[in-house]
């Protein structure tokens, strides 16, 4: 066996390559799956752990506020159920960034398209107040809520196939066209003419999505968010398309010399994106909100970019790390009432998840070898 | 090889996060001055709040936790204003109780069912106050807590009844006051504002402040921006200074930004929204001034009625809103750059208003 090819230096690289340093970094030709998930693993570990040094430096007791964040997130079956409530719209934004990136497109508009469905599904329940019956009406602003979210990713994914526009730019910008779409509209023709502030009217009750206990508020919309997980998964697995998309993220060149249509492609997987974030938004409207505002989807198209990559572009694993994220998010009130920690906490939290993933992808790549002193 | 590839791109995706996050943030801080509402035609009956201690059993409460929820930060004035109210009555201790705030920030309206959920349930807290509009989370949440006393603010809002009180404060009339001192110093006879939203509660002190010019001085014009947003000190610095190259000499803020135009322009003169800003800049004559108190004595009243003399709750389905003869404004601290006659105008308008003798119009309709 050879020793493997030595990689560019660097200064420190060279430091740690010193011959006769005794150990040394090897890149891994193989990172395998189970390294990749410790890696994950042990980043959420020194994530939780960096949360408890915080909390610790914030004066407050670390096993009191974990202890919180716990019963306010799973204490009771109350609590479990509306942490999956906060995980729903989490999934839907999660799984939109997850298909783009796998085709390595950078969909970074989760949040507007996850307003345009919103925004759609609202239309379609005003345009067709009187369909009926309910579950007709349902479908309709579902395709409203999806053909919106995909249209409104679609401006970015055109532009990208044809003028070959950084879609990062375009798509991060168009969040703010969005959030001033939709003002022009609360403001004007969709607001409520009860109330001078931006808002519509409260939404017809035959619109509300069943909910699975009448004591929590857990709607269909997680249903819902988790078969297209699974959809999602099937499509990216199993068929001629995600084969395609994943070609495409993983070598764009060979996906035109193979006789693909990258074009083509770039709208459809932004379509299908976009169509996921604008479900999602239809789903928090019509589940819980039931009257479209400015800030229904507090940071979800955001948070959602995070899980797709603490998830690892994973489908299912963006169903596991939304539903952690959620328990964040709704165990962050009972921390801030038990040891008085702003629940802004959460937001720190999920930065530092996001960051220490990352350096542990970068970290299973590598090995540590013992240098061989006759290697000089 | 797939495997590398797909390391890759999982690390690009990394890489672009920091712009998804920066744009998170900007696009964020959406404040919540949101007090748009027609005019107040009725008024709940005041309830004269007893400071001292009542004989009420050894059963009566001796304490109040209260959770305010807000949708921006506490510094802003919609917020600091209740705030201040709250810990004012904590020192005064109305009923002999010892009432403490814990206040949570950056709340967005489609959080407050749950975030009001969690604090109801937490057992804590026998006052939840969401500070904005937050009528549509504390009506699905109320009813499930009847002994806790819901409170929510401003306009936007929809009547909940019940144990969920909505409170309000209308600030045109001090705003009047403040518009006497412009006409009557202005040297330019060319006044402005820098607002945020054409809303009825914008319009509402702005009309009057002008009316209150006009009243001392017909000549007045005035020129009105509206920078179409509840936070942006960077365009409302910008409308500002327009408008004093285009010669006014006083100009309103309504929103955050004015001050820092006034500071760098020369013989500029300006005027404080909703809290009492004398002293910002040194070019701050006085301030149009919210006074909650009356507003919180009224639902504090309805708690302790609650819990002493077991009078259930019964929040009326109209905002408890009070005026400046009941307390409910107020003209803020008043420059010294200001003449006694000018001071003297001020106090006697102040006077009649709360006698009744001038009664001053909420135009809520575009200023003109």
């Amino acid at each position: 066996m050879s020793a493997p090819p030595p990689p560019k230096q660097s200064p420190l690289w060279s430091m740690l390559m010193q011959p006769g340093a005794g150990w040394r970094f090897e890149r891994r030709l193989y990172t395998g799956p189970v390294r990749e998930f410790a890696a994950v693993i042990i980043a959420i570990g020194i994530s939780v752990a960096a949360a408890g040094l915080l909390v610790a430096v914030a004066g407050a007791g670390v096993l009191e506020a974990f202890r919180g964040m716990y019963e306010g997130a799973f204490g009771t079956r109350d609590s479990a159920l509306e942490t999956l409530v906060q995980a729903t719209p989490l999934i839907m934004t999660g799984l939109a960034a997850a298909i783009a990136f796998r085709a390595s497109i950078w969909n970074i508009g989760g949040e507007g398209q996850f307003y345009a469905g919103a925004a759609g599904a609202w239309w379609v329940s005003d345009l067709l107040a009187d369909l009926r019956p309910a579950p007709l009406l349902f479908v309709f602003m579902f395709l409203g809520a999806a053909l919106a979210g995909a249209l409104w990713a679609s401006i970015a994914s055109v532009l990208k196939a044809v003028f070959k526009t950084n879609e990062i730019l375009t798509t991060v910008m168009l969040n703010f066209v969005m959030f001033f779409v939709l003002s022009w509209l609360l403001a004007g023709p969709w607001r409520s003419p009860n109330t001078f502030y931006y808002q519509t009217e409260r939404m017809a009750d035959v619109t509300f999505l069943p909910r699975f206990t009448t004591d929590s508020r857990l709607h269909w919309g997680f249903a819902i968010a988790v078969l297209t997980a699974v959809l999602v998964y099937f499509i990216l697995r199993k068929t001629p398309l995600g084969y395609e998309i994943r070609g495409l993220g993983a070598n764009p060149v060979a996906s035109r010399y193979k006789g693909a249509n990258v074009g083509v492609l770039i709208i459809t997987v932004m379509a299908i994106s976009g169509a996921v974030a604008g479900l999602g938004g239809a789903g928090e409207l019509l589940g819980l909100h039931h009257r479209l505002q400015l800030d229904i989807a507090v940071g979800a198209g955001f948070t959602g970019i995070i899980i797709a990559l603490v998830a690892r572009l994973h489908p299912l694993g963006v169903v596991v790390a939304a539903v952690a994220f959620g328990a964040l998010i709704n165990g962050s009130t009972a921390v801030q009432v038990v040891t008085g920690i702003p629940a802004a906490l959460v937001q720190v939290i999920e930065g530092m998840t996001l960051v220490f993933v990352l350096l542990a992808a970068v970290a299973a790549r590598y090995r540590i070898v013992r240098t061989s002193v006759s290697h000089g | 090889m797939d495997k590398l590839m797909k390391s890759r791109t999982f690390i690009a995706a990394g890489a672009v996060l920091a712009l998804a996050l920066a744009a998170g943030a900007c696009g964020g801080g959406e404040s919540a001055t949101t007090t748009t509402t027609p005019p107040p035609t009725t008024r709940p009956p005041t309830t004269q709040a007893e400071t001292t201690d009542t004989a009420a059993g050894s059963s009566a409460p001796t304490e109040m936790d209260v959770a305010m929820i807000l949708v921006s930060v506490q510094e802003e004035p919609w917020y600091a204003t209740l705030i201040d109210t709250v810990n004012r009555a904590a020192e005064l201790r109305p009923y002999g109780l010892d009432i403490t705030l814990d206040v949570l920030e950056n709340i967005a309206y489609a959080d407050g069912e749950r975030v009001i959920r969690d604090l109801a349930a937490s057992g804590k807290y026998e006052m939840i106050i969401g500070h904005s509009t937050y009528s549509d989370a504390i009506d699905a949440v109320n009813e499930d807590y009847p002994d806790i006393i819901f409170v929510f603010s401003g306009s936007g809002n929809d009547p909940v009844g019940g144990n969920a009180y909505w409170i309000d404060v209308f600030i045109h009339e001090p705003a009047y006051l403040a518009g006497i001192v412009a006409g009557m110093m202005t040297e330019t006879n060319h006044i402005s504002a820098v607002a945020a939203f054409p809303f009825p509660n914008v319009n509402g002190p702005l009309n009057a402040w002008i009316a209150g010019a006009r009243s001392v001085n017909p000549d007045i014009e005035h020129s009105i921006t509206y920078i179409e947003s509840w936070f942006d000190p960077a365009t409302a610095k910008e409308s500002a200074t327009a408008q004093i190259a285009a010669g006014a000499d006083m100009v309103y803020a309504e929103s955050f930004g004015v001050f820092e135009a006034v500071a760098e322009a020369e013989g500029v003169l300006t005027f404080g929204h909703f809290a009492d800003q004398l002293g910002f800049t040194p070019q701050v004559l006085t301030s149009s001034v919210a006074v909650w108190d009356p507003a919180f004595q009224t639902v504090l009243d309805a708690w302790w009625a609650y819990h002493t003399e077991g009078q259930p709750y019964d929040a009326p389905m109209e905002r408890i809103v009070y005026l400046m003869a009941d307390g409910g404004s107020d003209i803020g601290g008043i420059s010294d750059q200001v003449p006694g006659e000018v001071r003297v105008a001020v106090e006697e308008a102040r006077e009649q208003i709360i006698n009744g003798d001038l009664q001053v119009a909420f135009n809520e309709g575009p200023v003109e």
